[in-house]
């Protein structure tokens, strides 16, 4: 039996992912094999393989998991030289954000063998990110510019002193401070295509919902490194609309494309897999975050007791009332300080002390600080899960890892249970129905099919955001009755199969059916059966 | 764990003999949720309901309330909506754009309803939000105002709060304030 110790002080709970995830990042990958024979007692410093090139084989480490069978592999794993230049040559995988987790991902991904990735970010770099954010950086490592580096430091301490952080940021760009200002997503491509030989870095400076959908569909796995609810749920609306369903329900393989999700707060983190149509979506488990941390207006506006209370009247209400019409721009430092001075003023009226600029910040932009260890497990995490449902090479994680790093290291992975309900990935009932019936008729052909019977009194039908038919209230109904008359298959676009929304006052949610237009299906009327 | 990539049949292939079919953008789970309520809206005869975006759009609309009783009586005020793409999970943002003399509404048309802020849960939808707006009409609460001026009046004398209403609707002058008639 070959067993391998690590000595960290004060771990809880040591998993397979804690060990793996600490010896990847380290790259002393190590597989712990119980009954391996075939395993030379290899040590980390003799094993050179020579691959003739005159240097160490680089992908020695990503090659013990992909050239050999073992007891821990994933279903199918097929080992073999191929595994590696398939990660090479034939994945395109895109990673979701260039912050904190995108620059850790993008090291990770590119350092396991994956040849294209594409990385998507709408932000330009802030000296505050410089701190994990290691892609970007201040000066180039070149001595004659370590001079400049320590007269632009002393620019920094000097302006950051006199409270005048934006004009610091300036002074920054005019002494050259390199990749301040500029887009995440450029300065992080180029960086990890200047250390990574062979890996192609493509950059996208946009929002994700500025991409067509088409675009998400070039890829195979995406890796997500964002930070707020809604970019996840867009994402995961989007990928879970791609994937297809067989006649009896079950998922076409082909359409189904995986998503690492990852996520850190401070010390805390988590990494899933979502895999649409088999394993829970991110919508099946929204329930489970916590609501956001909100304040009644008239405690802020009569009785306001904490700092938290002060932020958010400025933020919220003396806005309105002193600068009408104007927008609140959170990333503008002008009116993030406007919002810090009238706090300031508001906490001495009321003799509440405690406000500073940066807890202003995260009040209004809801920024807990980061740390770059979390940053660095979690996506350390997401890269191997990528690894994992690439090659097979390892048994994937099932489904959900949290971590909290507040006292020392504790991770703990859960399944999820699938909502079957979900409105977002779930298949949906099937039903046939012919290709020239109405709106009207496939509404009563809804109330007479006995799987829907008691659930339905008034149903209002919708697809892909258009209305179709809505029962109530009056003005809709109104404006929607002319659509009874149409034919269902031209109201959809003409696609022979999809799923159309149902909402009932009876349902406690919505109905997804999964509609199929055939000739000659069993809901023909009498009147026009024969042609 | 299921296997999605096999090596032997190249990825390349696997791409060019995919499904033609255009990708489409689908609900946001806020789209479908919203429709859901909106189709079932219990609207009492002095509330009413409107579109301004068209019948697609169901993230963005406005109601209008005309209470029937209490000091706002004969009144018309109307509030705009705007439901997030993550509804319910997060309140829908409610704004006042009516300006009215009120305890618990703002001259900038921000509204304090528990409901609306910290006590919002997901069990909640647009119609819960409806019966607190009415409630607001029917019965101002003084304490914890956002009108200070508006809720001292209302405490220390009803009548001359009375009077205020009366002539904020009519559309005059109150506490160095104009506001627009809206009876």
């Amino acid at each position: 039996m070959h067993r391998w110790e690590y000595h960290i002080c004060n771990i809880h709970v040591v998993t397979f992912e804690t060990l793996t995830w600490m010896l990847h990042s380290t790259f002393c990958l190590q597989r712990l094999s119980m009954a391996d024979q075939q395993q030379q007692p290899s040590s980390l410093l003799s094993s050179r393989i020579d691959d003739g090139s005159g240097m160490e084989n680089r992908w020695r480490d990503i090659e013990r998991l992909l050239l050999r069978s073992g007891n821990l592999v994933g279903p199918g794993f097929e080992p073999g030289p191929e595994l590696r230049e398939a990660l090479q040559n034939d994945f395109r995988v895109l990673v979701i954000g260039a912050g904190g987790l995108g620059c850790e991902l993008l090291k990770d991904l590119a350092l396991s063998g994956f040849g294209h990735i594409d990385v998507i970010d709408m932000d330009t770099i802030d000296v505050s990110n410089l701190n994990r954010q290691f892609l970007f950086r201040i000066v180039t490592q070149s001595f004659h510019l370590l001079i400049d580096f320590s007269h632009t430091l002393h620019y920094y301490l000097v302006s950051a002193a006199k409270h005048e952080q934006s004009v610091a940021g300036s002074h920054a760009l005019r002494l050259g401070m390199q990749d301040v200002g500029k887009p995440k997503s450029e300065v992080a491509a180029a960086r990890v295509m200047q250390r990574v030989k062979g890996v192609t870095v493509i950059p996208h400076f946009c929002k994700i919902e500025d991409k067509d959908i088409a675009f998400y569909k070039d890829f195979q796995i995406i890796v997500l490194g964002l930070d707020s609810l809604e970019a996840r749920c867009y994402i995961n609306s989007v990928i879970c609309g791609f994937v297809e369903y067989e006649e009896d329900g079950s998922p076409d393989l082909s359409t189904i494309k995986p998503l690492v999700d990852g996520g850190t707060e401070g010390f805390k983190g988590h990494a899933r897999v979502i895999i649409p149509g088999i394993t829970p979506c991110f919508h099946c488990s929204l329930w489970l975050f916590p609501p956001q941390i909100t304040f009644p207006l008239c405690t802020l506006a009569e009785t306001p007791r904490s700092p938290a209370h002060c932020i958010e009247y400025a933020h919220l209400i003396q806005w309105g009332q002193d600068r009408i019409g104007e927008y609140f721009d959170a990333d503008n430092p002008e009116h993030m300080k406007w919002i810090y001075d009238q706090a300031l003023k508001r906490g001495e009226q009321f003799n509440i002390s405690g406000i500073t600029y940066s807890l202003t910040q995260g009040v209004v932009k809801n920024i807990v600080p980061a740390i770059a260890s979390t940053n660095a497990v979690v996506a350390a995490t997401c890269a191997l899960e990528t690894l994992k449902i690439a090659t097979m090479c390892s048994t994937g994680m099932d489904i959900y890892m949290q971590y909290t790093g507040t006292e020392g290291i504790y991770l703990r992975t859960v399944p999820h249970d699938k909502d079957r309900n979900c409105i977002i990935c779930s298949p949906g009932v099937p039903l046939e129905v012919d290709k020239s019936i109405t709106l009207q008729k496939f509404i009563d052909t809804l109330l007479k099919d006995s799987r829907f019977k008691l659930k339905l009194s008034k149903p209002s039908v919708s697809y892909h955001g258009n209305n179709l038919y809505m029962q109530a209230p009056a003005v809709l109904e109104e404006m929607t009755r002319p659509n009874l008359q149409e034919q269902l298959l031209r109201l959809m676009g003409g696609e022979t199969s999809d799923v159309l929304n149902i909402n009932d006052r009876r349902l406690t949610g919505v109905l997804r059916v999964r509609v199929t237009f055939r000739e000659g299906a069993d809901t023909i009327d009498m009147d026009t059966a024969g042609t | 764990m299921i296997k999605l990539f096999s090596v032997k049949q190249k990825q390349k292939e696997a791409a060019e003999s995919a499904n033609g079919r255009a990708p489409v953008k689908k609900q946001s789970a806020g789209e479908l949720r919203v429709q859901k309520d909106i189709s079932e809206l219990n609207l009492a005869k002095t509330t009413s309901i409107s579109f301004p975006n068209g019948k697609d759009n169901l993230l963005n609309f406005e109601i209008t309330i005309r209470p029937d009783e209490g000091y706002y009586q004969g009144g018309t005020f109307v509030f705009s909506f705007q439901i997030s793409q993550v509804y319910p999970h997060e309140a829908p943002k409610v704004k006042c754009k009516t300006k009215v003399y009120h305890p618990n509404i703002d001259l900038e048309g921000n509204v304090c309803l528990n409901i609306l802020r910290e006590d919002w849960n997901p069990v909640l939808s647009v119609n819960s939000i409806l019966y607190g707006l009415q409630y607001l009409f029917l019965d101002p609460n003084p304490d914890d105002p956002l009108n200070h001026e508006a809720a001292e009046v209302l405490r220390d004398n009803p009548r001359q709060f009375d009077i205020n209403v009366k002539r904020s609707m009519a559309g005059g002058y109150v506490a160095g304030n104009h506001f627009p008639r809206c009876i």
